[in-house]
């Protein structure tokens, strides 16, 4: 450019590069609005409940969910589920492998390997709904159908996806 | 572990330099700030719960050696240069201010005065030469 000035321009680079940038801030947009959301982890869109086909059985749970992040499962049991003062859950092994179990409300009177997964008891004092609560920490990423379900008695999956 | 620090270098790498030049080259009181909370930020997503020392060295070699790396690629490709370090961009000729340029540069008539009267002692647009915003961020002036 011009006489004396030797500058290695390429003004045709700079030109493309100031279109990548605008995409760039477009897509930094989408990823805002995105985790706003929720789609990203916790939020509106994130927040979704599962019921079991005959309604005796619903999860409210966490469609997306992060590594290292919190999350929880909300059970609520039907009172016809109740057996004898207890009532049993059954979380699907494959679920319970990619994440740290941190917190069960009520504490479950036992806790049993079965071949599906893990078996808990819960102590249920009067009669009416059960509800109980799984926090946990998800620890390897991707997409889990997690099983809950009661022993000889409703059943749901819940489909979840577990960012890095 | 390895992993981790390639994509962190990678997302931190993309987001800077698609946040326009100026941003971290010269930086200010908030640009500092800023700095700081992303390093915050970062810190966790590279290292996990993993605090060990080992872990530490593991994520330092990963990201010095890439480091290392993109320069190398920097020396054989113009191209890959170009991109790492973007490229220098005319901003006045003779006097008049390349609106356009500018503009998408993020840059105005100030940015390009206040330069030329800290390095040069120029009073008006009318005396430079050439301004060029340099590629770390800076602008040069050659008066005329």
């Amino acid at each position: 450019m011009g006489d004396g000035l030797r500058v290695d321009e390429h003004i045709g680079f700079q030109r493309a590069m100031w279109r990548v940038e605008r995409i760039g801030w477009a897509l930094m947009a989408v990823v805002i609005a995105a985790a706003l959301a929720g789609l990203l982890g916790p939020g509106p869109l994130s927040r979704s409940t599962a019921a079991s086909d005959d309604g005796r059985l619903t999860v409210d749970y966490l469609r997306f969910a992060r590594i290292g992040g919190t999350s929880e499962l909300s059970l609520e049991v039907d009172a016809a589920l109740v057996d004898d003062g207890r009532v049993d859950i059954v979380l699907g092994q494959s679920f319970l492998d990619g994440i740290d179990l941190r917190r069960i409300t009520p504490q479950p009177a036992a806790e049993v390997a079965t071949a599906d997964g893990v078996r808990f008891t819960f102590d249920a004092a009067e009669p009416g709904t059960v509800t109980v609560s799984f926090a946990f920490r998800p620890e390897a990423m991707g997409r889990v159908r997690t099983l809950v379900a009661v022993p000889d008695g409703p059943r749901v999956e819940v489909p979840q996806l577990f960012y890095p | 572990m390895v992993v981790r620090g390639v994509a962190i270098y990678l997302i931190v790498f993309v987001l800077f330099r698609l946040s326009g030049r100026r941003t971290l080259a010269q930086i200010t009181t908030f640009d500092f700030v800023l700095l700081l909370i992303v390093g915050e930020a970062t810190q966790q997503g590279l290292l996990g719960d993993d605090f060990s020392v080992t872990n530490a060295v593991v994520v330092i070699t990963t990201l010095i050696a890439l480091d290392v790396a993109v320069s190398a690629l920097q020396g054989r490709s113009e191209r890959v240069d170009r991109i790492v370090d973007d490229v220098p961009l005319v901003v006045v000729v003779d006097g008049v201010p390349l609106e356009e340029r500018l503009r998408k540069a993020r840059l105005d008539h100030d940015d390009v005065m206040e330069r030329a009267r800290q390095t040069q002692g120029l009073e008006r647009m009318s005396q430079i030469k050439y301004a060029v915003l340099e590629r770390d961020g800076t602008i040069s002036i050659i008066p005329r």
